[in-house]
């Protein structure tokens, strides 16, 4: 509420007596010099004028001047009757001591298109209108200009200083596509300027659907640090009177505009502290008429919302907020974005996030992770898992941060970025995803590798549920509509992905070939480490269930040297889920065997795999046959002969002699000394592993060993 | 606007180590008299500088003492002015080879000013450089400003002038009084700016002695035989493992060599600024054909090198790798210019 | 002909691995080098540092021979570019087969590089060595390329049981895929 003249007057005369009154007079007569028609406006010799201009200019750099001031010096000066150096001083002067009534500003705009006052008058008025804009009591009589503001663009002397001044006002209503065209003539005809980027970059952030020019992104301001002394001063004299006034009454503070005034800094603060920009909705600043506001009732602005009951009862009115990253403050505000159906969204969204990720990330200039980095990797990892689709805008971050990823920035908010990524052609997968990664996988400890294993894991997991069910789904849309594109629209999606025509069997298959690869390899590297093999086998525990979970048409097994590894390897662990292992993939094809004789060709390939590894099993475990197959059965019978001892060397991995389960068996012997029958002990044997929940053998024992078949 | 505002301003400049040994450099305030107790080491230097003010209020402070005190700070803290230097001419058949005498001189230069300025005129003398303060007055209450005053310092047994920013509506009549006081005929504009006054002496003075030239300068060459002090010799540069083998030691030692050949082992003069103005015609014309025939027009190019010391830089440029060596004769010889804005133009090479 | 660099010239000395860093004046080889000797390995390591290749002439035959190259590309400096490239040339075929690569560094500010990413990328691809990002500003960062470049040496060097640089480039895909990053 502003004050009237009369009673800052008083005010300020109880607080401080005389001395405070007499100046007050002196300035009251100095500004009815200037809104006098009848005062001279010479400049040399005219003492009163230069008193005049003195005692303004003490008295606004000291305390201030009050709106009404204010507004009749505004209105003097667009006279356009003093000279130029007398306007300057006064515009310089035109210090708020709360605030600046919006007629002032009025006048001030309205005195841009006058023809008696100059050039540079005219971008004094409007470096000043820059600098107070924070303080106009009402925003939206200013904003009401914004049209008229946005032809001064033309004039060469003003550009600068109005696109600063239309960079403050911008909401997103006042985007519009001749707007845009209108920025791209002139940055035809001046080149590439900053100030115009600016303005530009504004835009795009409103609605990127609308501005396609690719801003060069990064940390730059875009204007320079002008007028710093002046913005100094008017800054000095609002806190001194916020102060003043906090002393004087606190209770008239909650209506003061000054406070308002503050409201604004703060976001801007906080802007800079937080990733995501704080909820603002363009009704914040309206001072609506009631009659306008009656017919808007029907929408409420995010900001009014307490509550997910109120989200609930109100989400079709609801306003959506200026900056749309806002959103990404509260998971409950998720539901918003996907139910509204305004398809500006999306890339809205887009922008931002590939602004943020190459700002805090690609572009960050210190080495080492930068904490807004990490937090707002959090939030798309954390959005992406409530949408249960991938963003493009992170598919292709990722692919160009990959390529330069050092394996220990930000490890896990990439790895986990990594597991949503969406189905496409292996070729593409393989150089964009896996190549960068295998090289890091190769050259990195045996932590990181397992991390890796548990990424491709979840991907696959990923894929294989959500991913391509989609894909699946779209392809049938399409050919239900018989429209022959190469791409196919994923339209079950907030982000319209597009992919090409792919065959997603196929890139399944090769990715886990891949990880078969790169796991064999790396066990030897690592020299069969236990966490690693453990990662190994629950990457292949989902792969077994390709069939039979997610209706892929196809069997994929482990190598031989995992399978191998795992059986021979010193862990009682490994070989139990080994065993499960078979025991799953055995099911598997039973289940493929029975469905349908679609499956024959594959079931012909795999099934002799397959069954040699089942073979195998059996003749390490319970034929006591562990080499029987192999191919140096010479060298066995001559190490049989010359050492004794090793005589039982077939038998050494039998399930009563393999080192892996020695610690059981031994326990089982110390209990149960009365069992004396091979056969009895192995049973024995079996059900304390069953009880150690390590029951992969017993599973397997019962399924595939004949004495222990299940009847 | 008065004196006592100068003074603040002037003593505020100062750091507060600097007082305890300004003071008595200029010996109007005098710590312990009439109850001005300083305490160096607690009060902070605003409590110092309200202190001092007081009591030169008291006392009475005109604005000669303030202008002496500025003279100080301007000597003590040289490096914060942009200098230029001068070098004045035509000395011959003058009375050049006797000495300045500071007070003569100090006389004719403020008759001289007299005939242009309004002014106030402040000499100091230190270790044979002459100090002038010279605050031109324009207007009302411009005595009391910092914005119109004059620094030059003028190292009395030569033909060299450095002063500070001077506007340039003054200049030529500045210059005019200082060359008639000091008895010549004309006064040359050197191509020569930067905040190291010390620096810029050294190459304007020792012009010919830069480079290795300086070692004879400061006499490193003569090692008495006798001396049993001998240098150490150079460990080889900083590798600490016998596991880690550089390969180009050989030649890195032979560029140190041939950058001390031409630069020498001493420190170089402090610049700032380097810059080349080409004002010849486009003759890249391989590159751009659509030029060649523009052949006549001139083709303005400046390149600019700038940093905290810029010829210092150029030396590292060397044993860094990152140049060539040797380095071509506008760079390699910088140092023996007292240049640092060269004009290249079409036909003087 | 003998400015060629080779492995095979010369036996090494039992148990040593000895990695040769390439790079132009001023791109931390040093840093880099001593990170490396830092980190306890099962094997000996020498290092040797060179500002490009050919190595100037052995005199007292002394240099071991070398199992590793690592050429150091700093992208803010075109000269460490233009130096690897030259250098590439002396290498004797044997080290392209995973006893050589590129460290790149400075790749993530793209505001100061002079080199462009691609160029490192297609002198990797004609030289199938692999391509390391890294940086040695921080302790951390500089351990983390150490590490990885002595894993490589490692394998290079024959010192892990069953495995060569050929196996683990053999479970590398190439479908030369062209899309602009």
């Amino acid at each position: 509420m502003p004050l009237t003249e009369n009673d800052q007057q008083k005010q300020q005369a109880s607080k401080s007596g005389n001395g405070k009154k007499k100046t007050l007079v002196a300035l009251r007569n100095a500004i009815t010099y200037f809104t006098d028609a009848r005062s001279s406006a010479k400049y040399r010799g005219n003492l009163n004028l230069h008193l005049a201009l003195e005692n303004i200019e003490q008295s606004s750099r000291s305390s201030g001047l009050t709106p009404p001031h204010i507004l009749k010096l505004v209105k003097s000066i667009t006279t356009g009757k003093w000279t130029e150096i007398v306007s300057s001083r006064l515009i310089r002067s035109l210090i708020p001591a709360a605030h600046v009534p919006h007629n002032a500003v009025v006048f001030a705009v309205s005195s841009l298109s006058a023809k008696n006052i100059s050039d540079n008058m005219k971008c004094l008025f409007v470096r000043w209108m820059v600098l107070i804009y924070e303080y106009v009591d009402n925003k939206d009589t200013l904003h009401s200009l914004y049209g008229i503001l946005f032809l001064f663009l033309d004039s060469d002397i003003l550009c600068v200083h109005i696109c600063r001044l239309l960079y403050l006002m911008t909401q997103r209503g006042d985007v519009k596509q001749y707007r845009v065209r209108k920025l791209l003539d002139i940055q035809s005809k001046v080149g590439v300027q900053p100030h115009i980027m600016a303005l530009l970059s504004v835009y795009k952030l409103y609605s990127p659907n609308m501005v396609t020019v690719s801003s060069r992104i990064g940390n730059q301001s875009y204007f320079k640090q002008s007028d710093q002394k002046w913005a100094q001063i008017i800054h000095l004299v609002q806190e001194k009177n916020k102060r003043l006034n906090e002393d004087e009454d606190e209770a008239e503070d909650a209506n003061e505009p000054s406070s308002r005034a503050l409201d604004v800094h703060q976001p801007r603060k906080r802007r800079k502290l937080d990733v995501i920009p704080v909820l603002e909705t363009i009704d914040r600043n309206e001072r609506v008429p009631q009659s306008v506001k009656s017919l808007r009732k029907r929408m409420v602005p995010l900001e009014q919302i307490e509550n997910f009951k109120q989200l609930l009862q109100n989400i079709d009115v609801v306003v959506l907020p200026n900056r749309i990253a806002s959103i990404l403050q509260s998971p409950h505000l998720y539901h918003v974005l996907t139910l509204f159906p305004d398809k500006t969204i999306a890339p809205r969204l887009s922008y931002w996030i590939h602004v943020s990720l190459y700002r805090e990330i690609i572009a960050y200039p210190k080495s080492g992770e930068n904490p807004k980095a990490t937090a707002l990797l959090q939030v798309i990892t954390d959005f992406t898992d409530h949408l249960q689709e991938s963003i493009p805008v992170c598919e292709w971050f990722l692919n160009q941060y990959l390529h330069t990823w050092n394996g220990l920035d930000y490890r896990i908010h990439i790895l986990n970025l990594i597991t949503r990524m969406p189905i496409c052609s292996f070729e593409k997968m393989n150089d964009l995803l896996l190549e960068p990664l295998r090289k890091l996988y190769f050259c990195s400890g045996v932590y990181f590798k397992c991390l890796l294993l548990w990424c491709f894991t979840e991907l696959l997991r990923n894929l294989m549920s959500v991913e391509v069910p989609r894909h699946r789904r779209a392809v049938a849309k399409q050919q239900e509509t018989n429209i022959a594109e190469s791409t196919i629209l994923l339209n079950d999606t907030i982000f319209g992905q597009q992919t090409e025509q792919i065959s997603t069997d196929n890139t399944i298959v090769e990715f886990i070939n891949f990880v078969d690869n790169i796991c064999v390899v790396g066990l030897q590297v690592e020299k069969n480490n236990a966490l690693l093999m453990s990662y190994v086998l629950d990457f292949f525990h989902v792969t077994s269930g390709l069939y039979s979970r997610h209706g892929f048409k196809f069997l994929q097994l482990p190598s031989s040297p995992i399978v191998k590894r795992a059986l021979y390897g010193n862990s009682a662990v490994f070989v139990s889920k080994i065993n499960e292992l078979l025991c799953r993939y055995s099911d598997e094809v039973n289940l493929m065997k029975e469905s349908q004789a679609e499956y024959v060709d594959i079931l012909k390939e795999k099934i002799p795999i397959m069954n040699n590894y089942v073979l195998c099993v059996c003749n390490a475990l319970w034929q006591s046959k562990a080499f029987k197959n192999a191919k140096f059965q010479s060298t066995l019978s001559a190490i049989e002969t010359y050492l004794p001892s090793s005589r039982r060397a077939n038998a050494s991995f039998s399930v009563l002699l393999h080192p892996a389960l020695q610690m059981f068996v031994k326990k089982q012997q110390e209990l149960n000394q009365t069992h004396s029958t091979p056969r009895t002990r192995e049973l024995a044997i079996l059900n304390s592993l069953k009880s150690h929940d390590l029951d992969g053998i017993y599973t397997f024992a019962t399924t595939f060993v004949g004495r222990y078949a299940r009847k | 606007m008065d004196v006592l505002f100068l003074l603040r301003k002037v003593l505020n400049r100062f750091r507060k180590a600097d007082f305890e040994i300004v003071l008595p450099e200029w010996g109007f305030v005098v710590i312990g008299e009439e109850g001005l107790h300083l305490d160096f080491n607690r009060a902070t230097k605003a409590v110092i500088v309200s202190r001092i003010t007081e009591y030169c209020k008291r006392k009475n402070i005109t604005l000669d003492d303030v202008a002496e005190l500025d003279l100080i700070y301007n000597h003590w803290h040289q490096n914060n002015r942009n200098w230029q230097v001068y070098r004045l001419t035509g000395a011959e058949g003058m009375k050049k080879d006797a000495p300045i005498v500071p007070p003569d001189f100090e006389f004719t230069l403020r008759k001289q000013l007299s005939f242009y300025f309004r002014h106030d005129l402040h000499m100091m003398k230190k270790e044979d450089w002459i100090w002038l303060r010279i605050c031109l007055k324009e207007g009302v209450g411009s005595e009391f400003s910092l914005n119109n005053v004059v620094y030059i310092m003028h190292p009395s047994d030569s033909l060299n002038v450095f002063t500070s920013t001077i506007k340039k509506s003054y200049k030529q009549y500045l210059l005019q009084a200082l060359v008639l006081s000091l008895h010549c005929t004309k006064i040359k504009e050197l191509e020569l700016t930067g905040r190291h006054l010390r620096s810029l002496a050294d190459m304007v003075l020792h012009q010919h002695s830069q480079g290795v030239m300086s070692r004879y300068r400061y006499n490193q060459v003569d090692e008495s035989p006798l001396s049993c002090f001998r240098k150490r010799k150079e460990s080889p540069p900083d590798i600490s493992d016998d596991r880690l083998i550089c390969e180009n030691t050989k030649e890195k030692r032979a560029r140190l060599s041939q950058t001390q050949e031409t630069f020498g082992q001493n420190k170089q003069p402090v610049v700032q600024k380097l810059t080349y103005k080409l004002v010849t015609g486009f003759h890249a014309n391989e590159y751009v054909p659509g030029m060649a025939d523009g052949d006549t027009n001139v083709f303005h190019c400046t390149v600019k090198f700038a940093g905290t010391s810029v010829i210092e830089g150029i030396r590292q440029l060397g044993p860094a790798g990152l140049a060539k060596l040797p380095l071509p004769s506008h760079l390699g010889n910088i140092h023996s210019l007292a240049k640092n804005c060269m004009i290249i133009s079409e036909g003087n090479h | 002909m003998s400015k060629l660099l080779s492995t095979f010239n010369k036996v090494s000395a039992p148990n040593t691995a000895t990695v040769l860093l390439v790079g132009a004046e001023g791109t931390s080889k040093h840093k880099l080098a001593e990170a490396m000797l830092n980190i306890d390995t099962d094997f000996n390591l020498n290092m040797l540092t060179a500002s490009s290749l050919p190595l100037p002439k052995d005199e007292s035959d002394s240099r071991p021979p070398v199992n590793f190259v690592v050429f150091v590309i700093d992208l803010s400096n075109v000269l460490s570019m233009t130096i690897v490239e030259s250098s590439v040339k002396y290498l004797d075929v044997d080290y392209f087969l995973g006893r050589c690569c590129f460290v790149v560094m400075k790749a993530e500010d793209p505001d100061n590089q002079n080199v462009e990413m691609m160029a490192v990328t297609g002198l990797s691809d004609v030289y199938q060595s692999p391509m390391l990002c890294g940086d040695v500003k921080t302790i951390r960062n500089c351990q983390c390329l150490a590490r990885k470049l002595l894993s490589m040496v490692e394998i290079a060097g024959g010192f892990k049981f069953g495995v060569t640089p050929l196996l683990i480039d053999a479970t590398r895909n190439t479908f030369n895929f062209e899309e602009e990053l």
